[in-house]
């Protein structure tokens, strides 16, 4: 009967743990919360996945620039890789030495299609930045360059 | 003065989006451009559509979207010819002919996966530029008199067809083969960039 309950116990924390580390899942429920700015700063939101070449490319140059700007801008990396892919995901996060919370996509298709701006059309790359009130100052499809984000970025914070 | 306007007019170009997406309504573009198919012929919208109309789905070797959705490929191209409607895969992904795009690889590939329809090579992505094809895979839709009827997914469930609820193509094929009008007319879906020269 003891070995039942610490059987049961462990397996109700196993299952309730909410999140890995900083890689967690983004859902319809926080999906708002994770794409908005706060604390003042403005907010990127790049949509990635390991498989895609262009994301992969343009990758470290939104790791340097939220280094540049961190006490302005926050990024937030959104995967698109599918779920058997998460230990790709949190190995290539680790070699970008990002360190700070980051999403994976759990959502059927079209349900995150439907959370996403009538502007984004379903292919990644796809990068958002809204300035520190959540208005969208410009929104990239495809792979962009350090000096196009960094130039927007400055519009966003300034 | 002159160099410097050019090279800027040229890295303006080189970010910007791709054309708009193709409007419900407008006719098939580039119907007579000639692009080499995987037996090596030469083939155009022109020589594939049907009585019914066309079924064209920008697609690639690699993008995992293309992977989890190629299992419906070859149903769709049954479907779309028990409803007298053409059907053709193009592959525009130029800036990858040297490498998982090349020709060889698009033959291999269609082999592997047993394509049982034509698979084309987009030569200068005329046709994706054209359609304002986005994305792999991309589906556009056309009727007996050459107009764009269906735009977008092929339904709501790449990953696995069993679970499929919204099959947005399949309706659509079986409405213009019934003459009936298309309830859902464009949809959007996940997929990966096509690779322009420019991109």
């Amino acid at each position: 009967m003891k070995h039942i309950l610490w059987a049961s116990f462990f397996i109700l924390f196993a299952c309730s743990k909410p999140e890995e580390g900083n890689l967690r899942a983004i859902d319809s429920d926080n999906f708002a919360t994770v794409t908005s700015p706060k604390n003042e700063k403005a907010v990127l939101i790049n949509l990635w996945a390991t498989w895609c070449a262009p994301c992969i490319e343009e990758f470290p140059h939104l790791v340097k620039l939220q280094e540049k700007y961190k006490d302005q801008l926050d990024i937030v990396f959104i995967s698109m890789d599918f779920p058997e892919e998460k230990e790709a995901v949190k190995a290539f996060l680790k070699k970008m030495n990002v360190d700070w919370p980051t999403y994976m996509n759990s959502l059927p298709e079209q349900e995150f299609i439907r959370l996403m701006p009538d502007d984004f059309y379903g292919a990644i790359p796809y990068t958002m930045i809204k300035d520190k009130h959540g208005n969208t100052v410009e929104q990239f499809m495809g792979k962009h360059s350090y000096d196009d984000f960094e130039q927007k970025i400055q519009a966003a914070i300034n | 003065m002159n160099t410097i306007a050019i090279v800027l007019i040229l890295a303006l170009l080189g970010a910007s989006s791709p054309n708009p997406e193709l409007e419900i309504g407008k006719t098939l573009p580039k119907a007579d451009t000639e692009m080499k198919n995987i037996d090596g012929k030469m083939v155009s919208f022109n020589s594939l559509k049907k009585e019914n109309g066309l079924l064209v789905i920008f697609s690639c070797n690699t993008c995992p979207w293309v992977i989890r959705w190629q299992d419906r490929y070859n149903e769709l191209n049954d479907m779309a010819m028990k409803n007298d409607i053409g059907m053709v895969l193009v592959n525009s992904n130029e800036a990858y002919r040297g490498k998982d795009d090349s020709f060889e690889a698009m033959v291999e590939h269609a082999k592997k996966n047993s394509y049982s329809m034509p698979y084309t090579v987009d030569k200068n992505h005329e046709i994706a530029d054209a359609f304002g094809a986005n994305r792999t895979p991309h589906v556009f839709l056309f009727d007996k008199d050459d107009k764009l009827v269906y735009r977008g997914a092929i339904d709501d469930n790449a990953k696995s067809k069993e679970d499929v609820k919204e099959p947005y193509l399949k309706n659509a094929i079986k409405s213009i083969g019934s003459g009936s009008s298309i309830s859902t007319k464009t949809t959007k879906s996940l997929g990966c960039t096509i690779k322009r020269i420019d991109s």
